[in-house]
């Protein structure tokens, strides 16, 4: 998966409003929509894309989205 | 012996918390993002001095509305919310019934997973012929365990009972089961204090979680990732293993009622386990997530409003705190 196409489909899927795209540098803890219930649609996202799962323990460090790709593993994406 | 499900009754606590009063407190929740994600728009939630007991002995008379309460010959309540740490609730419910005295009663433990678990040992007491009408109870109320500032928790679970009479028949109508258990997950889903492993804490110090949910010790903690983590690992090998156990294949079986946690939850594993959308119970809108009953009150809609008809094969599946998971396949 290209790192853009990760960042688009995400956003999607997260059903972000509050800032219009993503990149690497967004802070993911800060915007409006970052809940209970955002979290877990990281998780099911990465399960349903890269069939990788996330604990509890790594998705509490995570605090950008470049956080969240070094966690699932850049060789995973084509870029 | 053979056995089936003959009466569901459920019953569910006259206060509502709506969206709209979650969101009233917690402003930062939005009612109708809450309903489309979760799939909840309200709740009943017991008052102060009502307990699971008081729930299960409403659902169980509305249950007696329609059959002899003389026949029943076993009680099992499914309670994580006792009156008592001793004696067992189903012990007084059969006094507060006018049960007979010959008969046995006892509890389960289990939380989303206890209503298959209970409708194993009804079918195991029936076919050995220990009991011929059993009273299969659910009652719980988590919302007394959860802290008024944990809107994620508020927002998701809702009180409930539902009484179930499994009787023996000549055709078998429940079918094989597969059950499961990993208590490497008990931290994951857990009221702390409370047991003799840490006394209840007077005064406990509220934590914040990094979404702005508080608690205490003494509070339900749900680790939310962790059990959205268990369940798409365990689910679908769940469903796999029941359907071999029962010679069936996913398209034999006419419709699906998994324990309705969560509509985000549930959505996921259907697309999961490739069940077709039409084939699968999604509702709990006006109830929340009852935890033992959400199967019982899914069951008695599909088969009120003809969801389900008459010889439709249903599996049904339940999984959750302990972890604790089960299901099996019913001919209605």
């Amino acid at each position: 998966m290209k790192k853009s196409d990760f960042l688009n489909e995400l956003h999607e899927f997260l059903e972000i409003e509050s800032v219009e795209s993503f990149n690497v540098n967004t802070n993911l803890i800060n915007l409006d929509e970052y809940d209970s219930l955002a979290i877990m649609s990281i998780v099911a996202f990465i399960d349903e894309k890269f069939s990788s799962k996330l604990t509890s323990n790594q998705l509490a460090g995570i605090v950008t989205i470049k956080d969240l790709i070094e966690l699932v593993g850049n060789e995973k994406f084509e870029d | 012996m053979s056995s089936q499900i003959s009466i569901i009754a459920t019953y569910l606590p006259k206060n509502i918390l709506t969206n709209q009063m979650i969101s009233d407190e917690f402003p930062h929740w939005n009612p109708e993002k809450i309903e489309l994600k979760i799939g909840i728009k309200e709740r009943h939630i017991v008052s102060d001095n009502e307990t699971a007991l008081d729930l299960a002995i409403n659902a169980c008379e509305k249950a007696f509305e329609k059959y002899d309460r003389e026949l029943i010959d076993f009680v099992i309540l499914c309670t994580q919310s006792p009156d008592y740490f001793l004696p067992t609730s189903a012990c007084i419910l059969q006094s507060k019934l006018k049960l007979r005295n010959n008969i046995g009663a006892f509890d389960i433990n289990l939380g989303c997973s206890g209503f298959v678990y209970g409708l194993a040992i009804a079918k195991a007491f029936i076919s050995s012929k220990i009991a011929k009408s059993v009273l299969l109870v659910m009652s719980e109320t988590y919302t007394k365990h959860i802290n008024k500032l944990d809107f994620a928790n508020r927002s998701i679970f809702g009180d409930g009972a539902s009484a179930i009479i499994i009787e023996e028949c000549a055709d078998s109508k429940i079918h094989e089961f597969s059950l499961g258990t990993d208590g490497t997950g008990a931290n994951n889903l857990i009221i702390p204090t409370g047991g003799m492993r840490k006394k209840w804490i007077p005064d406990a110090p509220l934590t914040e979680d990094e979404t702005g949910n508080k608690r205490t010790d003494n509070n339900l903690f749900m680790d939310g990732p962790e059990i959205f983590n268990f369940t798409i690992e365990t689910v679908p090998a769940l469903i796999e293993e029941v359907l071999l156990k029962n010679a069936l294949l996913l398209a034999e079986v006419d419709y699906f009622i998994f324990h309705q946690a969560n509509k985000f939850m549930l959505d996921y594993l259907r697309k999961k386990i490739k069940i077709p959308k039409e084939k699968f119970y999604i509702n709990m809108l006006y109830t929340g997530n009852t935890v033992s009953s959400t199967i019982p009150i899914a069951l008695k809609d599909c088969i009120e409003n003809r969801i389900v008809k008459p010889g439709d094969k249903v599996l049904l599946c339940g999984f959750g705190v302990g972890y604790s998971w089960g299901a099996t396949i019913i001919t209605i």
